[in-house]
């Protein structure tokens, strides 16, 4: 026989076989190539995201007595610059205003000197409040210190009698702190806080408001973002390079404020962390799906062997034997490939929209290792021939499968390796689960790789268990003989069961991991979609929040706007600003026994306590009041401790107000990441006199529509946002978006799915074949269809049952393990991992259904008496 | 009366003729030994003859319900994972007799074909006469109608093969059990009522 009559011959004789191995082929294809593919894309858009958070790319400071002009000029020869604005600035001893009610200086103050299309050129630096955007502005905190709006005179102080100015607008500067950053101060020096007190004026008016002071010359420029290269790694190497050529060419005449090049090493840290996911999450299910494509391709290896003893017998050489067998391989593998390109392209489409590609390099080894895959198992027989002669048919007919555990089981290897795992578990536990870790200033993230360890030992690990536990409970499983009239024999299945443990406990064990896989993806995943979801509600405040600025004297939110239809709670809260000692903080007035109705609350926001017995402190001590742990710190406080606080009453006048200190809080609902303090709003009303709310908290389920409903509500100056239109600008603290893992988690969860489903199918239709000559014997003996199929249901049953348990047990412990390794990836951290329970239904009936189905086909087909099968030794 | 009847049955197997125009029929009480060189089909003759296989041309009739027809296969035969005395209790299980009666009398069969000690082994423990020897006490306590033995003692020393004989013939007196036992040991076909030679397809004595 020619090697294509072979081929042709097998192919039309063996369809079925063919298009199995083709398959799993397809799917190890299709889930490395879209796996792979996700991740180099999500890499880019880290880049890409990283930049586009950046204010400004470069602010360029010149030196003392530099000619600005000779160093625009250079800037402006730097690749992909877009635009360069100069900006100066000057550090003057206050600002006054006077009004009817009397005249209020500030401290220090800077004043700057801005062109008139800044708000244009860089819009994340200035953010209009009230009045007009450009022309003279007061920086917010400073009008609230001034007491001052448009329309107000502002001195400045030390700048002569001419130095005054007419205010057009107040502004919020939402980046002061790279704003006002020292240019040049060596990394690691830490930021420099901000300035309290600012003044934004035209540059015609800078030199006559300023007087002697002394000028800080600087150039801002910002450059083209999507010429960056994809990695951020690489992206910033890039940035930083110019910024050094740019330095050199100027001669020192200017320092470069890296702002660009600062966020993209930011981005390392999220980087390594969405590479930690792909490890985590993706590589277990990728080995799974090499391992369930492996056992198909290797179902036909039986019959190969045999068709390979003919083919020597027919006096083919090995090296002839192997390159048929080669080609069918490859046949299958080619075939494989197609299906997996497409299910690839599909699966991409699905899990990360129109937008995705498949990237050419792993599209190309994805499938290049799915065609090795296939013709390194068929080749296994070939190699057997060569080495040992005829393949021996009679080998693993006829006799009962072996009940002893295999090696690994009988040295303990389960044992140790969880054991091994839990230790590694515990010193990342005690090292507080820093396993990235991104040295300041250094372009390279450290990853401790070591802590990984824990999930990836974990895994073999408890697999092995699951192969113990159920071989163990299967040898236990003994069916007193019941009276039986009806001939169902379940003792005699149940010892079948028993004698076959070893392969029913392999079979669960497989089925375990693949379960295993998806479950702990998918708790991973609504654990992490769920904090992001906190996070951004923190962010908003709730999922709808009225906000008004702090100390909105005269204007005051009444929560009966927000009673809109579709609403479950509201609750009102008091922003104002208080002074601890000289520093300025958020201050928020709420209604500590019910201010849970709306606002997210979660353990951590409150350390050393749960936040319920925190509030509980806070509500029955009225004067009570929860501050940073930094404050608590810098001011040496203790619970139960005085601390007096500055606060403005109803007229704008700063009155000194106790309270005492009853606890710690970290985060709170629209409070800044930086200290602030939570107070009773009672309090607060009855010593400043005024009960003003300028912050509504918005309970619902759908914060869009209600947010749209209320906008039209609210009295001119209060903001109105909501989580849904906040879910896309809102990113988390290490920058990873919501979409990322989703696309991911669809990814696995997908192909879990599938996988999980494949190996139940795989197992049964693995044991119901060798078993095929029982059902036949079983039949000859007069047993009837139903009774014969009994002897595969008992053993489908205890392994899919088996495997369902050890899987989802397997797929908790290690989600649990998961969270905690990845801590670093959640903000705020979790209590406890998410369980999504209509997905793991979900799963668990897919399971059971496609086991049932596989079931019931092998009974109906090899329950039949073939003779031929009763001549075969 | 008439258990299995073949009226010229030609059996063939990718053209080759093994069954050329074969005329049988077995009534009860019967005891046929059907002999002839390895190849020359007296395996598809049993199939055949117990309905197990559909011949090519002419037509073969079971007269009694497939469940009162007994086949031991010429290969060993036995559930590999359970013990002796389950294998031989089996059938009886499958009709609905009480296990520990099942037990009783494959238990009985076993000791009557010397096994009385084996009966806890599993096949694998078991010489490959010793589980014909398990697959023939399965179909003896069925006390079907007819019973196909496939070379029941072809794997078995003198004492060994006399012991089985001994029990068919036992049952065909007890049960009327008609016999159908292919042997290539003149011998032993020597012992039967009816020998049915096959050579060529067709039965030549
Ligand atoms: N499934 C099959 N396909 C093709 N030919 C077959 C098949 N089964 C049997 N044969 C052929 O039919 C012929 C008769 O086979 P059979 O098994 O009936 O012989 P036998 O007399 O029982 O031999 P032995 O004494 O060795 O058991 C043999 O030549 C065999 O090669
Ligand atoms: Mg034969």
């Amino acid at each position: 026989m020619t090697g294509a009559a072979y081929l042709m011959a097998g192919l039309r004789s063996r369809r079925a076989e063919w298009l199995a191995a083709a398959v799993a082929v397809g799917i190890f294809v299709a889930f490395l190539a879209s796996l792979g593919s996700f991740v180099a894309q999500s890499r880019s858009e880290l880049t890409v995201r990283a930049a586009a958070a950046v204010p400004l790319d470069w602010q360029v400071q010149l030196t003392a007595g530099a000619d600005t002009a000779a160093a625009e000029q250079a800037l402006r020869k730097v690749p992909d610059l877009v635009a360069v604005r100069a900006v100066d600035y000057a550090r003057v001893p206050g600002l006054r205003s006077t009004s009817a009610t009397g005249t209020r200086t500030t401290g220090a103050a800077y004043v700057v000197s801005l062109p008139p299309d800044y708000a244009a050129f860089a819009p994340r630096e200035l953010r209009p409040l009230l009045g007009a955007a450009t022309g003279v502005l007061l920086q917010q905190q400073t009008a609230a210190n001034l007491a001052a709006g448009p329309g107000a005179a502002i001195a400045v102080l030390g700048g002569g009698s001419a130095a005054t100015a007419t205010v057009d607008g107040v502004v919020d500067l939402p980046a002061a702190d790279s704003f006002f950053q020292v240019v040049g101060a060596p990394a690691g020096a830490g930021a420099s806080a901000p300035p309290d007190n600012v003044l934004l004026v035209p540059s015609a008016v800078f030199g006559r408001l300023i007087g002697k002071a002394a000028v800080v010359h600087q150039l801002h420029a910002t450059f083209r973002h999507d010429r960056l290269p994809a990695d951020p790694a690489a992206a910033y190497d890039l940035s930083a390079a110019r910024a050094n050529h740019y330095a050199s060419a100027v001669a020192g005449a200017a320092l470069v404020g890296n702002d660009l090049g600062a966020a993209l090493l930011g981005a390392r840290e999220d980087a390594v962390y969405a590479q930690l996911l792909v490890l985590l999450l993706g590589v277990p299910g990728v080995v799974l799906a090499g391992v369930v494509c492996g056992l198909v391709v290797a179902l036909r290896r039986d019959r190969q062997s045999r068709e390979l003893g003919l083919l020597r017998l027919r006096g083919a050489t090995p090296l002839r034997s192997a390159l048929l067998v080669g080609a069918t391989a490859g046949a299958d593998g080619v075939l494989g490939c197609l299906l997996g390109l497409a299910g690839a392209r599909l699966a991409l489409r699905v899990a990360l929209g129109s937008g995705a590609r498949l990237s050419p390099g792993w599209t190309v080894g994805a499938c290049v290792a799915g065609v090795a895959l296939a013709i390194v198992i068929e080749l296994g027989p070939v190699l057997r021939l060569v080495r040992r002669g005829a393949p021996t048919v009679q080998e693993a007919v006829g006799s009962a499968p072996t009940t002893r555990l295999p090696l690994p089981l009988r040295l303990g290897a389960d044992g140790i390796l969880v054991a091994v795992s839990a230790l590694v578990f515990w010193l990342t536990a005690r090292s507080g689960y820093s396993v990235v870790v991104v040295p300041e200033g250094i372009p390279v993230a450290s990853v401790n790789y070591a802590a990984l360890l824990a999930p990836a030992l974990a895994w073999p690990g408890l697999a092995l268990l699951c192969w113990r536990v159920t071989a163990a409970v299967l040898s236990r499983v003994r069916r007193p003989p019941a009276a039986d009239t009806a001939g169902a024999v379940r003792d005699v299945r149940s010892a079948v069961v028993r004698q076959r443990r070893r392969l029913v406990a392999r079979g669960a064990t497989g089925l375990a991991v693949a379960i295993a896989v998806t479950v702990s993806t998918a708790i991973f995943t609504t654990t992490y979609d769920r904090q992001a979801r906190v996070d951004v509600s923190l962010t908003v405040g709730s999922d709808v929040a009225v906000t008004l600025p702090p100390d909105s004297r005269g204007v005051t939110l009444d929560p009966t706007v927000a009673r809109v239809p579709g609403v479950q709670a509201v609750e009102a809260m008091q922003h104002r600003l208080a002074y601890v000692g000289p520093d300025l903080q958020d201050l928020y007035g709420i209604n500590a026994r019910t201010v849970g109705r709306a606002a997210p609350l979660q353990n951590a926001f409150t350390p050393g306590s749960t936040v319920k017995a925190a509030l509980a402190r806070l509500a029955s001590r009225p004067d009570g009041a929860l501050l940073a742990q930094e404050t608590l710190h810098d001011y040496q406080l203790h619970e139960g401790d005085l601390v007096r606080l500055r606060l403005q009453d109803g007229q704008g006048r700063y009155v000194t107000i106790p309270f005492h200190v009853a606890g710690v809080v970290t985060e709170f609902a629209t409070a800044p990441r930086d200290s602030f303090i939570v107070a009773n709003a009672s309090y607060i009303a009855s010593t400043t006199g005024s009960s003003a709310v300028e912050t509504l908290l918005v309970r619902t389920t759908h914060p869009a529509q209600v947010g749209a409903a209320i906008r039209n509500r609210v009295p001119a100056g209060a903001t109105v946002a909501d989580t849904q239109s906040a879910n896309a600008t809102v990113t988390s603290a290490t920058g990873l978006a919501a979409g990322n893992l989703a696309g991911l988690a669809k990814l696995t969860l997908g192909f879990g799915f599938l996988l999980a489903v494949a190996s139940s199918v795989l197992a049964l239709v693995v044991g119901s074949a060798q078993r095929r000559r029982t059902l036949v014997v079983v039949a000859l003996l007069g047993a009837t269809p139903r009774q014969r199929a009994g002897f595969l249901w008992t053993e489908a049953r205890a392994m899919v049952l088996a495997g369902l348990a050890a899987g989802l047990a397997v797929g908790a412990v290690i989600a649990a393990e998961l969270v905690k390794v990845l801590t670093g990836i959640f903000d705020p951290a979790p209590e406890h991992p998410a369980v999504p329970i209509g997905l793991l239904a979900g799963l668990i009936a897919v399971v059971l259904v496609g086991s049932a189905v596989t079931t019931g086909i092998s009974a109906r087909v090899m329950g039949r008496v073939d003779p031929a099968r009763l001549r075969e030794g | 009366m008439s258990l299995s009847s073949a009226a010229d049955v030609v059996l063939e197997y990718g053209g080759r003729r093994i069954l050329d125009g074969l005329d049988l029929t077995i009534e009860t009480g019967d005891q046929y030994a059907v002999t002839g060189r390895s190849g020359s089909g007296k395996t598809t003759l049993l199939l055949v003859m117990a309905g197990l296989l559909p011949p090519t041309r002419g037509r073969a009739t079971l007269g009694v319900p497939s469940r009162e027809i007994s086949y031991v296969p010429q290969t060993p035969s036995l559930i590999p994972e359970l013990s002796a005395l389950d294998n031989a209790a089996l059938g009886l299980r499958f009709r609905g007799i009480a296990p520990v009666h099942a037990a009783e009398q494959a238990r009985e069969a076993l000791v009557l074909l010397g096994l009385g000690d084996a009966t806890d082994a599993l096949p694998s423990e078991l010489s490959g006469g010793m589980q014909q020897r398990v697959a023939i006490a399965r179909a003896v306590v069925l006390a079907p109608r007819l019973l196909l033995a496939d070379e029941p003692t072809g794997t078995l020393d003198r004492s060994a093969g006399a012991q089985v004989l001994a029990v068919l013939r036992d049952l065909a007196t007890r049960h009327e059990t008609a016999l159908l036992v292919a042997t290539h040991d003149p011998e032993i076909a020597a012992l039967f009522p009816h020998q049915l030679a096959l050579a060529d397809g067709r039965v030549v004595a």
